[in-house]
C-alpha cells in the first residue's frame, strides 16, 4: 500500500508541475527526463531482469526517432501513425538483431550490442537522403493539439505512466517471473520448462519496442533528429542511469535519470568534465556499490525512520553475481 | 593496388600491436579491457610531451610512453579491477568502458582537443618507394618492425620465464593455479604492465606516423577487439593475421566500396564471426569450461 501511496505522489506532483513550470525550462526539462525514464526503465527490463547487458538502446531509440520523424517530414503522416509503426519498425530490427545474438553470451554479447549501436549510428549519419545525416532531419511538426510545451508535457506524461503501467503489469505476470528465472539460471528454467531463447527475445524486442516510443516522442518534441541524439554515448549514459539508480529495481532507473539529468544539466558547459564524472562513477558503482545507489538509500532512510519490512523478497541483481 | 595493400597492411600491423595488448589481459585475467584505448592516448600524449617539451630522442620517448603506461596500467588494475575478481565479465566491462571515458576525457580536460603529430627525426623521414607501385614512409615500416618486436618477446617471455609459466597457468584455470599457489594479484600486476605498456607505444606509434587526438583511442580499441574476435580470443598470433586482415579489409572497402559507411563493414563482419563462429577464425573450436559454466 505504501507503494501505491508514493506512486500517487509522484504522479500528483509530476501533473501540477507546468503550474510551476509553465512554458518554461523547467516543463522542457521535465519532457526530457521523461522520455528517459522509459528508456531507462526499458533498458532496466533487459539489464536487471533478464540479465542481458545492451549497449545498443540508444539505437533503437533512434531507430524509433528517425522512422517517426520521416514518415511526419517525408510522407506526412499525422503523429499517431508514425509512432506505432516506430514502435512496430524498432520492434522488427530489435527481432532480426537479437534472435542471432543470442547465440553469444557474456562480453562477446556485450561487443554485439556495441557494435549494432555504432553501425546504426554510422547509417543515420551517412544515408544522406532518407535521414537528412549531419545535417540532422528538420521540420519534424509536432502533433496537432500539442504544439505548446505544457500540452506536449501531459502528452508525454500520460505515455511515460501508460508504458510504466504496461512494464510493471508485464514484470509482475508469469512472463515477468520466467524473465528472473532466465536471469538468475539458464540451464534450471529451461528444466522448468522455460526456453530462454523465446523470454529473452520477448523482452528485447518488448523494451527496444519502447525505446523505439520514446524515440517518437523525442524527435516529435525537439521537431529535429540528428545522429548524436543516438550515438554511443547516449547508450552509454542510459547504462549508466540504471547502474546508478539500481538494476532490477522500479524505481532505481527513474531515480538514476533524475540524478543524472541534474548533473547534465550543472555541467552542460563542461561536456569534458561530465564524461570524466560519468566515468569514474561507472568504476565507483560497479567496485563498491554493485546495486546502486537507490536500495542502500532507501534502507538507510529506513532505518532512521524505525520502520522494518517484513518478507518482501527484492530481486536479486544481475549485474554482479560472483560466478567464479 | 599494392599501394593499397601497403597502407591496409600498416593499419593493420597497429591494430595488431594493440590487439596483442587486449589479448594479454583478456586471455589471462578474463578481462575486456576496453580502457587500453584511453591507455593507448594517454602514451600518445607522453611520447609528444617527451619530444616537444624535453627534447627527448623518439625512440626514449616512446619507450618512456611504454614504461609509464606499464605502471599506470598496474595503477588501474589495482583501482578498477582487482576487486572485481572472479565477478561476471559484464561487470569488468562496465568498468573498463568507466575507465575509457575517464582516461579520454582527462586528456581531452588537460591537453586540449586539437589534433597533433609528434616530431619525427630526419633519419625516419624518408621514404622507400618503389616508382608508380608503391610509396611508404620509413616510419611505417617501423610499426611493422616493431609489432613484429613486440610480438617475438612477449611470446619469449611467456614461454621462457617463471612469470610467463605463471600467466599461461592462471589462463588456463585461474583456480587450479591459486590452489597450486601461483600469486594471482602478481600475475594480474605483470599482465596489465605487458598490455597498458604495449598499448602506450602504439600510441606513441600512431603519434609519429598520424595525427593524435585525444578521442583516437575508442575506435582503435574497438577495431582491435574485432581483431582480437577475428583471430580467436586468447591467440596471439590469431591477433597478428586479424590485425592485417581488418587493416587490409578497411583499407580495400574505403578505395573501392564506400568511405561514408567506411566502419560498417568492420563491425558487420564482427557481429558475423560472433553470430556464426564464437570461437574466432582461428581460435580453438572446443568450448572452454569457464564459458560453458555460464551457459
Amino acid at each position: 500500500m505504501r507503494a501505491g501511496l508514493l506512486a500517487a505522489l509522484l504522479l500528483l506532483a509530476l501533473a501540477a508541475l507546468p503550474l510551476v513550470g509553465r512554458e518554461g525550462y523547467l516543463t522542457h526539462l521535465a519532457i526530457l527526463m521523461l522520455i528517459f525514464a522509459i528508456l531507462a526503465s526499458s533498458l532496466n527490463i533487459l539489464m536487471g531482469y533478464t540479465g542481458l547487458v545492451s549497449i545498443a538502446h540508444a539505437a533503437f531509440f533512434g531507430i524509433g526517432g528517425y522512422t517517426s520523424g520521416i514518415l511526419a517530414v517525408r510522407l506526412g503522416l499525422p503523429f499517431w501513425v508514425d509512432l506505432v509503426i516506430a514502435v512496430g519498425v524498432t520492434g522488427l530490427v530489435a527481432l532480426a538483431i537479437g534472435v542471432p545474438s543470442f547465440r553469444t553470451r557474456g562480453i562477446y554479447y556485450i561487443i554485439v550490442t556495441v557494435a549494432f549501436q555504432l553501425i546504426a549510428t554510422e547509417v543515420m549519419d551517412g544515408w544522406h537522403a532518407l535521414t537528412g545525416g549531419g545535417f540532422g532531419l528538420r521540420g519534424v511538426p509536432r502533433p496537432a493539439g500539442f504544439e505548446s510545451r505544457i500540452a506536449y508535457y501531459y502528452l508525454v506524461l500520460a505515455v511515460t505512466v501508460l508504458a510504466h503501467w504496461a512494464m510493471i503489469r508485464m514484470l509482475r505476470s508469469p512472463i515477468g517471473r520466467a524473465l528472473m528465472a532466465v536471469r538468475d539460471n539458464e540451464t534450471k528454467a529451461l528444466m522448468l520448462g522455460i526456453n530462454p531463447m523465446h523470454y529473452k527475445t520477448f523482452a528485447f524486442v518488448f523494451a527496444s519496442g519502447l525505446a523505439g516510443l520514446a524515440g517518437s516522442l523525442y524527435v516529435h518534441y525537439l521537431e529535429y533528429a540528428h545522429p548524436e541524439f543516438f550515438n554511443f554515448a547516449v547508450s552509454v549514459d542510459l547504462f549508466l542511469a540504471v547502474m546508478l539508480g539500481g538494476t532490477g529495481t522500479v524505481y532505481g532507473p527513474l531515480f538514476g535519470v533524475f540524478v543524472l539529468e541534474l548533473i547534465r544539466e550543472v555541467l552542460h558547459e563542461f561536456a569534458a568534465v561530465r564524461l570524466l564524472l560519468f566515468g569514474i562513477l561507472l568504476v565507483a558503482l560497479i567496485v563498491f556499490l554493485p546495486e546502486g545507489l537507490l536500495p542502500p538509500l532507501l534502507r538507510a532512510v529506513r532505518r532512521a525512520l524505525g520502520v522494518s519490512r517484513r518478507g518482501r523478497n527484492t530481486p536479486a541483481r544481475a549485474s554482479r553475481p560472483s560466478t567464479g | 593496388m599494392i599501394q593499397v595493400l601497403a597502407n591496409g597492411l600498416v593499419d593493420g600491423a597497429i591494430l595488431a600491436l594493440v590487439a596483442i595488448s587486449l589479448t594479454i589481459i583478456f586471455s589471462i585475467l578474463r578481462v575486456p579491457h576496453f580502457g587500453l584505448g584511453g591507455v593507448l592516448v594517454w602514451g600518445a600524449f607522453v611520447a609528444y610531451f617527451g619530444v616537444t617539451r624535453f627534447g627527448l630522442n623518439l625512440g626514449i620517448a616512446a619507450l618512456a610512453a611504454a614504461l609509464g603506461m606499464a605502471l599506470f596500467g598496474v595503477v588501474i588494475e589495482k583501482l578498477a579491477f582487482s576487486r572485481l575478481r572472479g565477478a561476471t565479465e559484464d561487470a569488468m566491462f562496465v568498468s573498463a568502458i568507466g575507465v575509457l571515458l575517464a582516461l579520454e576525457n582527462g586528456a581531452l580536460l588537460l591537453w586540449g582537443s586539437e589534433g597533433r603529430s609528434i616530431p619525427v627525426p630526419g633519419a625516419l623521414q624518408g621514404v622507400v618507394t618503389i616508382p608508380g607501385i608503391v610509396y611508404l614512409p620509413s616510419m611505417r615500416i617501423l610499426i611493422f618492425v616493431v609489432t613484429a618486436a613486440a610480438f617475438i618477446g612477449l611470446q619469449l617471455y611467456v614461454t621462457r620465464t617463471r612469470m610467463g609459466r605463471a600467466m599461461r597457468a592462471v589462463a588456463q584455470d585461474p583456480v587450479a593455479a591459486r590452489l597450486l599457489g601461483v600469486p594471482i594479484d602478481r600475475v594480474a600486476s605483470w599482465s596489465f604492465a605487458f598490455g597498458s605498456g604495449m598499448a602506450g607505444l602504439g600510441g606513441a606509434l600512431v603519434g609519429a606516423t598520424f595525427t593524435m587526438s585525444f578521442d583516437m583511442g575508442s575506435p582503435i580499441i574497438l577495431k582491435a577487439f574485432v581483431v582480437v574476435v577475428l583471430g580467436g580470443l586468447g591467440s596471439v598470433g590469431g591477433a597478428i593475421v586479424g590485425g592485417l586482415l581488418l587493416g587490409v579489409v578497411d583499407s580495400l572497402t574505403l578505395t573501392y566500396v564506400t568511405s561514408q559507411f567506411k566502419q560498417l563493414v568492420a563491425f558487420s563482419l564482427l557481429i558475423l564471426v560472433l553470430v556464426l563462429r564464437p570461437a574466432g577464425l582461428f581460435g580453438q573450436r572446443v568450448l572452454r569450461a569457464d564459458v560453458q559454466a555460464t551457459r
